[in-house]
């Protein structure tokens, strides 16, 4: 096996995250309103497969369900997320992860920011600058060799 | 006044022909499109140029004379299309940078073309006239990061070029070869788009840290002042800057859907940009590209990543 950035990264027991009876309700209740809120934004990212360990992003808590935040009115969505090592070279990576399935699953009005946890990363200022720009990311998402790498961990993992 | 459909993805940018008569648009959808006004003043789809990029383009340029169309692309080539009976050509697809080209701009007299990439670099492609063959004369190394867009002064002759290294180069003949004549520090982030105003006298930058700085130029080789900067009017990255010839009136597409309309005043002896208005959700989607017509004042058209190319009148 190839030298790995984090040989022995902390595994966690994946959250269960309840929904008040309310909640559920309006969920399945199509005349209900609905919005978007911030865990079915989680849901939609936890299983993201990280791109150097058979795990979810979700089981190395380098996303957590209280690192999102969603206003459904204003259109605005953050999310944070944690490298496992402060050096972690795939950090870029892992965002532009975070940045794809999100566009692909929620309407395109939602304005974005996907960023690293302050103090979690070396080179924060760097990775979070190309993760914001729109440019780079679509210059990325034309690479085809780098969108390997994406769809593999973007292909969920099994429960 | 119209909303152009027909790009299946984002457009990036627009640019109108010298004319007036014509807007060409381009996309990540790989194609450029040409929209044209009838005489009842209706707008309409005219033309599309595709199967020469393979990737996004970026951005497009029309030479003075509107005969020629020059295209950036990410696929790391520009091409150059020249209009024949009115059917546009590739004549010719300039190969050097290493990767995505950003931007393509002609200077005034239609000889020289400037192009910049991901590849820090700013090449300058001198055109050939009598066989519209283009040859690089010079090849322009300083920028640390990639270098967003390129402008030519409107009256001089030296360019300036934008930066995600946060700062602003110009770049002038020097000798016998082109160098960096100055290097600005104004922005805290990323420099997305510069724009002068008609007579070159005053330089305006915006960038990701979403603040307007006004520059006055200093000489005629490209040394510039920070005259006045305004902050704290738009809320996400602003992303083009544009000066409108006709009515010195300055507007902005921003990642907040919105455009604005500045106006250059005094506040003592300091010339300073105010606002003027906002059009909120001016697309449902970020304006990546706003443009002011060359011909008839106030009409200006504008590109966002809802696929839309809009024309608006500001009165």
């Amino acid at each position: 096996m190839t030298d790995l950035i984090n040989p022995t990264p902390e595994i966690y027991q994946a959250a269960k995250s309840a929904r008040t009876t309310m909640e559920l309700e309006a969920e399945l209740n199509d005349d209900l309103e609905d919005p978007i809120d911030a865990l079915e934004v989680y849901n939609i990212i936890r299983g993201i497969k990280d791109p150097e360990h058979p795990n979810s992003l979700e089981q190395l808590r380098v996303l957590q369900p209280d690192h999102v935040e969603i206003d459904d009115v204003k259109n605005v969505l953050s999310v944070r997320f944690t490298p496992t090592v402060p050096h972690c070279s795939m950090t870029t990576l892992i965002g532009l992860c975070i940045r794809v399935k999100l566009n692909r699953c929620l309407p395109p009005r939602f304005k974005t920011d996907v960023y690293v946890t302050p103090g979690s990363h070396e080179q924060e200022t760097a990775v979070n600058k190309q993760l914001r720009d729109k440019e780079r990311v679509a210059a990325a998402l034309e690479n085809n060799n780098l969108m390997n790498v994406v769809e593999k961990c973007l292909t969920d993992l099994e429960e | 006044l119209a909303t152009l459909s027909g790009h299946s993805e984002r457009v990036w940018h627009c640019a109108w022909a010298p004319n007036g008569k014509e807007l060409g648009s381009c996309s990540a959808d790989k194609t450029i499109r040409l929209w044209g006004v009838d005489s009842e003043g209706k707008w309409g789809h005219r033309n599309t140029l595709e199967d020469v990029h393979d990737r996004t383009v970026r951005s497009i340029a029309w030479s003075p004379t509107g005969r020629m169309l020059a295209s950036a692309s990410f696929d790391a080539t520009t091409a150059v299309w020249l209009r024949e009976d009115g059917e546009f050509n590739c004549i010719s697809q300039l190969e050097g940078h290493e990767n995505e080209v950003k931007c393509v701009a002609w200077d005034k007299s239609g000889s020289l073309l400037a192009t910049c990439s991901r590849d820090k670099s700013v090449w300058i492609w001198e055109v050939d006239e009598d066989d519209d063959e283009f040859e690089c004369i010079s090849v322009l190394h300083g920028h640390a990061q990639d270098v967003k867009m390129v402008a030519w002064h409107p009256e001089h002759s030296f360019l300036v070029s934008a930066s995600y290294d946060d700062t602003i180069r110009s770049w002038s003949e020097q000798g016998d070869d082109w160098a960096c004549s100055a290097s600005l520090q104004g922005h805290k982030s990323t420099v997305w788009s510069v724009c002068f105003n008609a007579n070159g006298q005053y330089m305006v930058s915006v960038g990701d840290d979403c603040e307007l700085v006004l520059w006055e130029s200093s000489s005629p080789q490209g040394d510039f002042k920070e005259l006045s900067r305004l902050a704290g009017v738009h809320p996400r990255t602003i992303y083009h800057v544009d000066w409108c010839p006709k009515t010195g009136l300055i507007a902005t597409a921003a990642g907040d859907d919105a455009i604005r309309v500045f106006e250059l005043t005094a506040t003592g002896d300091t010339p300073a940009l105010s606002l003027l208005h906002t059009q909120h959700g001016a697309h449902s989607s970020d304006v990546n590209c706003v443009k002011w017509s060359p011909s008839e004042a106030g009409l200006l058209a504008s590109a966002g990543d809802d696929n839309a190319l809009k024309v608006w009148k500001f009165a």
